[in-house]
């Protein structure tokens, strides 16, 4: 097992996720099995208690787990399913090591961060690491480990020093390590001292970087690399220019074109690793692939322009899945992708008077969109303003896709505006309103005592509902009769409600195994009005985008027909069209 | 409410615990009333599953916590009263947040070390400094924070954190810091760059030290100290220099003559502090008091030899309590303690043939001490060459006191050797399966889980009923007659009901029991100067001017002076009651 730890300093946000994803991106072009970690060094157990606003996205994984939006990040780039095990945080850790002392294993002993701690956090990664994660089912040979936070905080303290000792633990030709720091330009002077002391930091701790990934708005100028290698006691070649590219799509090829992947194949043997000739080639069609798909990115003329009417659009991490599954989709269509991003509040009456610029603004946005989404969200506010949003879609026959939150949106408007029930909502919000206006009520397997790990979380399988043919939505999954998708909800359609919705022409065409809950709705005699109650941008994958989101883009470009029908897959006809 | 906490640097184990505690008490001296908190910088939630070997003792409290050897100093140098609350460890405090985070607390946040978890551990100074520890049942006046660990190190880091924070959030003049340094002497020179090293990461990490107490074998030299001062960015009236003396009990006049309380009077201000003439009273009884106690202690000629059989003898932190408890009676009695640390096994026959050395030197200091201590442990090695001792005691006549596991010893070495029961022993050592019924002198009675280690314990203060008839006891007349005594238990184990009529038909009485009247609190054995056994540890509620009264009525009867102590006890017992 190889293992490339990725930290960060000077500065946190500053793309060391992005840097870990490329780098084991790089690697899986060479044939190699990948998987990733990733430390957070905070003491919440996982990511689910906390708010979008504060944290950015919580990513759910297959087994539930609710985790840092990185680990999204890993499975897109690389392909791969972790598991929760794959996030250690400071929290889950600390309640490993303090459960097990409870329990006398550490009978007799002063449990301390040294050693009891850092061996647990070692053991953990060994074990971990191993687990397989892609499709092969076979032990992965390289693992990228993402260091969260800053070195040097008393946050990242332990997971620092376990990090130390872990290197001689595995040795050091299977230990390397990549730091990433900030480069900035001030008065159009590229400022190297920061990157100085932090590289002296990390040194201090006993950590010495393999190579350091210069984060730069510009491209590094040669002295810089000189000062920065000298001063910092690497070779030039050790030094990685990441300047800004227009996309993230982009780096992995910025990184290859530094001989990156040349340096650490060196450095950590990487020959000594048996590869089968199916195994490069494979790494080889997923360069190809990564090329073409990415390549789309620039040469796109056409524009398509999604509205996302959410709850969190001043922070645009609230919604990173959505946004790379929408982007994954748009590089499929080849169009360039324009989000707009609507705050729902803006669009409902009560903003016409407060604020009436943002009113008209937002619903300008939502009326030149090609499509609209909704996609999950927590709380009442807003909701009537995704309301309205889905019923201009639903009339003037815009493509529409919502999600989680989305798809009880987009049926508590039909059961007001079509079937005739004005008061229609969810228990969720409106506990107290009759029951026959329950839209969405609540359903066993919550607890709604307990926050944290309660919600109906992972993979579960949906099955598409008998004379389901006509739907755009199973052809776009192509055919099949069942899909497995993510979760993370509470609250879902009332079954008492279906019956009279599907008369009307919203069908349910796809459900739980039970034949209870509603995961799948569609509107018949529309171009695209769809909404599921799990999460598809949860799986999307930089070349294979998820199925709703491809729909919606596809749609609201003008090809759905053309998408379903295969004609924009890579494999069709050797990167030629004729159109 | 003051605070003033006391860090260590350059090692540990350097006496951070007996400069807290002495500090403590001259405080108190002024008439404030002190409390204090331990931080433990470990992962265990507390000291219950640390083995002696490793930590040294558990000390136990009123309320079962089972907690650092530090918690025990405090109370027996400030005569209080703590609770496990004034244990802060890491796994406690982690253990804490992290629960308020499942419960949903923090909806939203990252719950990150800053913070969330110096806050957490701001909050619990701060509530569990107000509680009451001392008979007056008032709120305290000085709470002395003690940080374990070493400044500088991962383990301490939040708390250092936290305590950073901490002096902005009660106010400069409410918080002072006394840090401990090593000067080392080396080829005959006081040595201060430890100490400049160290005061330089204290200062980093946002600390700026009010007094630095300099641990040295000698006195410093004045250029040491003014070097100490002008490196260290502090005026020479804060260096404080602790060099080597007789006793841990004289510290707190040494520093009394450095007028570090001068100092840390103004610095706190602790003349805004209002106290009644009551208060200033009792605090100036307590420094005579204790002036007269260490008088004694270097008047002492007469010596007492205490053999303290054991099993953790090699590491003399493991009996921290017994031994603080043996030196307190031994003041009381005005003798020179001498301990024999005598381990166990060496009593053995096994030991006869694989080690002649040991196993005579053993015996030689068994025979030839004044008393003899059984005192509490855990597991079968050893048990045998205890159940020697404690044959040896009870056949010639040698004052003897058996702790918890010592009084389980006595009664087996009684059922074997009295009462003709030779196979009679503990299940704790062998199984139900493998001991007829009739030979399970000790026996694990309900209140036990005996799947989990940690906290499963019968643990703290529990009562003991001394019984009908033990008017003769002499440790009821060193109780002063009382009906009960409240005393402070860690055990899983205790005699079996079933043989107490055959052993007290024999003269081994159980004049102590719980309140039910099953289980066995204390024995004594008729007809003997001093044979007494305590299923209880008397050892934790033992005060420097208050000696445990099992442990000061071995010391007694060892010293030969037993009868008028308890005739000085019947006294003083009896003016209180006038």
């Amino acid at each position: 097992m190889k293992y490339v730890v990725v930290s960060g300093g000077v500065i946190s946000g500053i793309g060391k996720g992005v840097l870990a994803s490329s780098t084991g991106m790089l690697m899986k072009t060479l044939g190699l099995k990948v998987t990733s970690i990733k430390i957070d060094p905070y003491m919440n157990i996982d990511a689910g208690t906390m708010s979008p606003l504060e944290h950015g996205e919580c990513f759910v994984l297959d087994d539930g787990g609710e985790t840092d939006l990185d680990l999204g990040n890993y499975e897109r780039y690389l392909g791969v399913t972790l598991t929760k095990d794959h996030n250690i945080t400071t929290g889950k850790i600390y309640s490993h090591v303090i459960a097990k002392e409870r329990k006398g294993d550490y009978l007799g002993k002063t449990v301390q961060i040294v050693p009891h701690l850092t061996n647990a956090i070692q053991d953990w990664i060994e074990r971990v690491a191993k687990i397989p994660v892609d499709d092969t089912g076979m032990e992965p040979d390289v693992c990228i480990i993402e260091l969260g936070g800053t070195v040097g905080d008393i946050e990242s303290a332990p997971f620092v020093e376990a990090l130390r000792q872990f290197q001689f633990k595995v040795g050091k030709e299977n230990f390397a390590l990549i730091h990433v720091s900030l480069v900035p330009v001030i008065h159009g002077e590229q400022k190297t001292k920061p990157t100085q002391a932090a590289i002296k930091g990390l040194r201090s701790l006993g950590l010495v970087p393999d190579m350091i990934a210069c984060r730069c708005s510009e491209t590094l100028d040669k002295p810089t690399i000189d000062k920065i290698a000298m001063f910092c006691h690497v070779g030039p070649e050790q030094v990685v220019n990441v300047h800004d590219v227009n996309s993230t799509y982009h780096v992995p090829l910025l990184l290859l074109e530094q001989k990156m992947i040349d340096y650490l194949h060196a450095r950590l043997k990487l020959d000594e690793i048996s590869l089968t000739e199916e195994e490069k080639q494979r790494g080889l069609e997923l360069l190809s692939k990564w090329k073409a798909t990415t390549g789309n990115f620039d040469e796109s003329m056409e524009t398509v322009k999604i509205a996302l009417v959410g709850k969190y659009t001043n922070l645009k991490d609230s919604y990173l899945s959505v946004i790379k599954a929408l982007e994954h989709s748009s590089m499929k269509c080849r169009r360039k992708l324009d989000i707009k991003w609507v705050e729902a509040t803006d669009l409902e009456p009560e903003a016409q008077e407060s604020n009436k610029t943002k009113f008209h603004e937002a619903w300008n946005m939502v009326s030149t969109a090609d499509g609209i989404l909704i996609p999950g969200g927590f709380g009442v506010r807003g909701t009537e303003g995704m309301v309205l949003a889905a019923r201009w879609a639903r009339e003037n026959h815009i493509p529409f896709l919502g999600v989680c939150l989305g798809l009880q949106i987009a049926t508590i408007e039909f059961t007001r505006s079509v079937l005739g029930r004005k008061d229609s909502h969810s228990a969720e919000f409106y506990p107290d309103i009759d029951e026959k206006n329950h839209v969405v009520v609540f359903m066993p397997e919550i607890d709604k005592e307990t926050m944290g790990g309660s919600m109906r979380l992972g993979l579960r399988p949906t099955f598409f509902q008998n004379e389901t043919e006509w739907s755009q939505i199973k052809k776009l999954y192509g055919d099949v009769s069942e899909v497995h998708e993510r979760h993370r909800h509470r609250y879902e359609i009332n079954p008492k409600m279906v019956d009279e919705l599907e008369n009307n022409g919203l069908i349910f065409v796809g459900k739980d195994d039970t034949g209870k809950r509603c995961e799948i709705l569609e509107l018949k005699n529309h171009p695209y009005y769809i909404a599921t109650q799990y999460h598809p941008e949860y799986t999307s994958k930089v070349l294979d985008p998820s199925k709703p989101f491809l729909g919606l883009v596809a749609a609201s470009a003008g090809i759905l027909q053309d998408v379903i029908e295969g004609k924009y897959d890579l494999e069709a006809g050797e990167n030629k069209f004729n159109f | 409410m003051k605070y003033v906490v006391v860090s260590g640097g350059v090692i540990s184990g350097i006496g951070k615990g007996v400069l807290a505690s002495s500090t403590g008490m001259l405080l108190k001296t002024l008439g404030l009333k002190v409390t204090s908190i331990k931080i433990d910088p470990y992962m265990n939630i507390d000291a219950g599953t640390m083995s002696p070997l490793e930590h040294g003792e558990c000390f136990v409290l009123d309320d079962g916590g089972e907690t650092d050897l530090d918690l025990g100093n405090y109370e027996r140098y400030l005569g209080i009263t703590l609770s496990r609350d004034h244990n802060i460890t890491t796994g406690k405090i982690y253990s804490h947040v992290i629960s308020r985070e499942r419960r949903g607390d923090y909806l939203g946040k990252t719950v990150q070390i800053v913070p969330h978890l110096t806050n957490a551990i701001q909050d619990w100074i701060q509530r569990v400094s107000k509680i009451p520890v001392d008979d007056t049942g008032l709120e305290p006046d000085v709470c002395i924070i003690e940080l374990g660990g070493t400044v500088g190190d991962i383990e301490s880091a939040p708390f250092v954190e936290a305590l950073r924070q901490f002096q902005f959030e009660v106010g400069r003049e409410n918080f002072a810091l006394i840090h401990v340094s090593l000067v080392p002497v080396i080829h005959g020179e006081q040595k201060t760059k430890p100490t400049q090293a160290a005061i330089k990461d204290l200062r980093s990490l946002g600390l700026i030290p009010d007094m630095i107490a300099c641990r040295c074998s000698e006195e410093l030299n004045r250029s040491t100290i003014d070097k100490i001062a002008m490196f260290c960015h502090v005026g020479p009236e804060q260096v404080v220099n602790v060099h080597d003396v007789n006793s841990t009990y004289h510290v707190p006049l040494l520093l009394l003559k450095q007028h570090m309380i001068d100092y840390l009077h103004s610095r706190l201000k602790l003349g805004e502090v209002p106290l009644t003439l009551e208060d200033k009273e009792r605090g100036s009884q307590l420094l005579t008091n204790w002036e007269n106690m260490t008088k004694n202690l270097d008047d002492s000629d007469d010596v007492v030899k205490i053999a303290l059989v054991g099993k953790y003898t090699n590491l003399k932190d493991s009996y921290l309590s017994v031994t603080k408890s043996l030196e307190h009676a031994s003041m009381k009695c005005r003798r020179q303690l001498e301990i024999l640390w005598v381990e166990a096994s060496n009593l053995e026959p096994e030991t006869q043939e694989v080690d002649k050395n040991k196993f005579h030197d053993s015996w030689n200091k068994l025979s030839s001490a004044d008393g003899i201590l059984v005192p509490g442990g855990f597991g079968t090695r050893g048990i045998e060459g205890m159940i020697l001792a404690a044959k040896w005691a009870r056949e010639s006549g040698v004052p003897f006191l058996g702790v918890c596991l010592g009084l389980q010893v006595a009664a087996i070495e009684f059922a074997r050797n009295v009462i003709g029961r030779p196979n009679s022993s503990s299940t704790e050592f062998l199984d139900e399966t493998l001991l007829a019924p009739e030979d399970q002198v000790v026996i694990y009675m309900p209140e036990i889980d005996k799947e989990h280690m940690g906290g499963t314990m019968r643990l703290g203060l529990r009562p003991t009923i001394f019984q009908p008839n033990s008017e003769w006891s002499n440790i009821r007349k060193l109780y002063g007659e009382v009906n009960e005594v409240h005393e402070r238990h860690r055990h899983r184990y205790e005699i079996n009901p079933k043989i107490v009529n055959d052993m007290e038909s024999r003269g081994f009485i159980f004049v102590g029991k719980d309140e039910t009247g099953q289980r066995c609190e204390i024995f004594e054995l008729k007809g003997h100067p001093y044979y007494v056994g305590t299923q209880y540890h008397p050892e934790y509620t033992s005060k420097v001017l208050e000696p445990s009264r099992p442990f000061w009525g071995l010391v007694a009867a060892a010293s030969g002076t037993l009868g008028e102590v308890i005739k000085d006890i019947n006294l003083s017992e009896g003016n209180e009651n006038e």
